[in-house]
């Protein structure tokens, strides 16, 4: 008879008659209402997601392919003014004077070095990104729930082992383990050492390092909203009816925590996109060419900064937009679903 | 408060142990790569020479005897040795040490004297205009990361103002001037993000502390506002800052490892992308366990200060 502790058949107040979807809705409406920033950062997210899924559509060329002509791009104003510089030494890949104001519509933002397409490369960059984020906030947040739930829920020894575990994966820096933790596993292939200019890392490693070092962060956030619910009185109902450990945990905590959880993860999702980038940006992320990332544009746009400076722009504006957004997105959040901070003084929006 | 302290130090001990441990690890998860890396691919896996390399960096033992064993080098100094300049990883991490530690104090310093001025004038001007730009530029300082800002101001005065970041390193005891004049551009932009986040913690704050009555009082005594911020609001509304800083300690050392590359300083963050490039596997662990120790070090200060200076902490 377990399904009699349910809160709705025992008379608690459950919100009854409005559906989740509407719910929802409704929710979505209220941040649209009250934090017009955290909107956009949704909206923001929500476009890139689309794009990340289906970049065929919105891409002119391949990413790794020759688009083409050399040529480069690279006006932001009238010419002859600082905003659209002249080449100033001979550059063997470019046509003459250096500057192509007119081209090929298909290549709106110009090529780089390769004539690779930059606009079409920003757009698979783009999947790059969301699968790393995503991927990695999803991954984390498994954990951290994991490793919050049980160590807050349990407390005492159980705390005290796995707090010292979080302690010493949140001492690593994340962007030395990432550069360090290649090299000593797979950064060799089974048929033998990968070249010395390949660090070896797919985006799928990379996702499982990030995840793992997100979570234990993410797991003391967790932890504390627990804390924070354990002592409620529908707790205590609910070891009253005989729940088991596992009930309480699945049916009445999770379901209570899902505020901070969702702001953790989404504050998250901006360190974790900038962590990829800056990887990418040493040349020890995902050198595979159909998986160009911003960072790795931004790298390869650093090295001609002499000749074309105004490259370093778009990924630039990239980077800058994805996390800009999400973090907005992670404040509004907090906000509006974490009570411990609601109506707190300072806040920031 | 000794007690305190003394059990805060304690808690560190097992955290190390762990950091040490997983360091440890990490090159013993995928052994025979370690030898490929010494010997070249289609290296003979029975040869003499590759038995070697397997005791240098003791893969012939069962881990446990191992991982003593290691823990023992490491407090008798013995960090390895470098398979590129076959010298002693400490002995060569020194000076290396050097840099990066004072390109992350002089980044916390701009980090202090940026932040702190900006927070507390921005809750002295409360929903004002002032406020909201300057809560705006904390937010765009948190949003755009470090080393993107880095790129586009190196990418236009290399163009604009033809300036580039010197290739020679000039240390602190050869030339101060031209050290810190080299230092003083990675410091500030590195500081960036790690200010924008002082500047809304002790704006907060202060905004906190200026609601309470004793600051009522100092008003009602007639007092001027700058007798009533300084004097009296601002000592206890910049201690949590503390807080803040050491968190975000990290994230300013792992911002190390990307600055020293951008700007050609030859610090632990470049030596460390430099050996995993060349697959040095010595320096890659001493330079990553040397990373963590500082982080668990400065958590441990971080905490401790925080004892001592605010009384009510100690209970």
């Amino acid at each position: 008879m377990a399904e009699v502790a349910t809160a709705g058949s025992i008379g608690l107040p459950q919100e009854r008659g409005r559906s989740v979807g509407a719910r929802f809705l409704g929710f979505i409406w209220t941040l649209a209402r009250k934090k017009p920033l955290g909107f956009f950062g949704l909206i923001v997210l929500l476009a890139m997601v689309i794009v990340a899924l289906f970049p065929g559509v919105f891409a002119t060329h391949a990413p790794e392919v020759n688009a083409g002509e050399r040529f480069q791009k690279y006006c932001l104003g009238p010419v002859d003014t600082p905003l659209c510089p002249t080449i100033r030494e001979e550059d063997p890949l470019l046509p003459r004077g250096g500057r192509v104001v007119e081209g090929d519509p298909s290549i709106p933002l110009g090529t780089d070095q390769l004539g690779r397409d930059i606009y079409s490369r920003l757009v698979w960059g783009t999947r790059v990104a969301m699968y790393v984020g995503l991927g990695a906030v999803f991954i984390s947040s498994l954990i951290a729930l994991t490793i919050g739930v049980l160590t807050a829920y349990f407390g005492g020894k159980v705390d005290t082992v796995l707090q010292r575990l979080v302690d010493a994966v949140m001492a690593l820096p994340p962007l030395v383990v990432l550069v360090s933790l290649p090299t000593l596993i797979g950064g060799w292939d089974i048929d033998g050492p990968l070249p010395l200019d390949n660090p070896g890392i797919t985006n799928f490693k990379l996702v499982i390092i990030l995840g793992i070092l997100g979570g234990a962060s993410g797991s003391r956030v967790i932890r504390a909203a627990v804390i924070g619910v354990r002592s409620s009185q529908y707790l205590d109902a609910a070891v009253v009816l005989g729940a088991s450990h596992m009930r309480i945990m699945l049916r009445h905590i999770i379901p209570n925590i899902f505020g901070p959880l969702m702001v953790q993860a989404t504050i998250a999702l901006g360190g974790i996109i900038i962590t990829e980038a800056a990887l990418s940006y040493l040349g020890l992320g995902d050198t595979d060419p159909r998986h160009p990332s911003w960072g790795q544009m931004l790298q390869l746009a650093a090295n001609s900064a002499s000749t074309q400076p105004l490259q370093v722009i778009w990924p630039g504006i990239a980077i800058a937009l994805a996390v800009f957004s999400f973090n907005m997105l992670g404040d509004a959040l907090r906000d509006l679903l974490d009570p411990r901070l609601r109506g707190a003084r300072g806040s920031f929006g | 408060m000794y007690q305190f302290i003394v059990r805060r130090i304690l808690l560190a001990i097992p955290t190390l142990l762990v950091v040490t441990f997983i360091v440890f690890s990490m090159i013993r998860l995928d052994p025979e790569s370690v030898v490929a890396a010494r010997l070249g691919e289609g290296y003979d896996t029975n040869s003499p020479a590759a038995d070697a390399v397997r005791e240098e960096y003791g893969l012939n033992n069962p881990f446990y005897i191992e991982y003593v064993r290691y823990l023992g080098d490491l407090l008798t100094g013995d960090w390895g040795r470098s398979a590129i300049s076959f010298k002693p990883v400490l002995e060569e991490m020194g000076p290396k040490i050097a840099v990066t530690l004072e390109l992350s104090i002089l980044a916390v310093i701009f980090a202090i004297l940026i932040g702190v001025p900006i927070g507390v004038y921005s809750a002295m001007r409360q929903d004002r205009w002032p406020d909201y730009v300057l809560r705006g530029l904390a937010i765009f300082g948190l949003s755009v990361p470090g080393f993107l800002i880095a790129t586009v101001v190196l990418a236009l005065s290399a163009y604009y103002l033809d300036w580039i970041p010197p290739i020679n390193y000039t240390g602190i005891t050869e030339n101060p001037w031209s050290n810190f004049q080299q230092m003083v551009l990675p410091a500030f932009i590195l500081s960036l993000a790690t200010a924008a986040q002082v500047m809304r913690y002790s704006r907060t704050m202060m905004l906190d502390v200026l609601r309470q009555d004793y600051i009522r009082t100092a008003w009602a005594k007639g007092l001027r506002e700058r007798v009533v911020i300084f004097r009296h609001a601002l000592k206890n509304a910049l201690l949590p800052v503390v807080t803040v800083l050491g968190l975000s300690m990290a994230l300013l050392v792992g911002g190390t490892v990307i600055f020293e590359g951008i700007f050609n300083l030859p610090g632990l963050g470049s030596w460390l992308v430099f050996s995993v490039i060349q697959r040095d596997f010595a320096p890659v662990q001493g330079a990553t366990l040397f990373f963590a120790l500082a982080v668990v070090l400065i958590n441990l200060i971080v905490d401790i200060s925080y004892t001592v200076l605010d009384p009510r902490a100690r209970r």
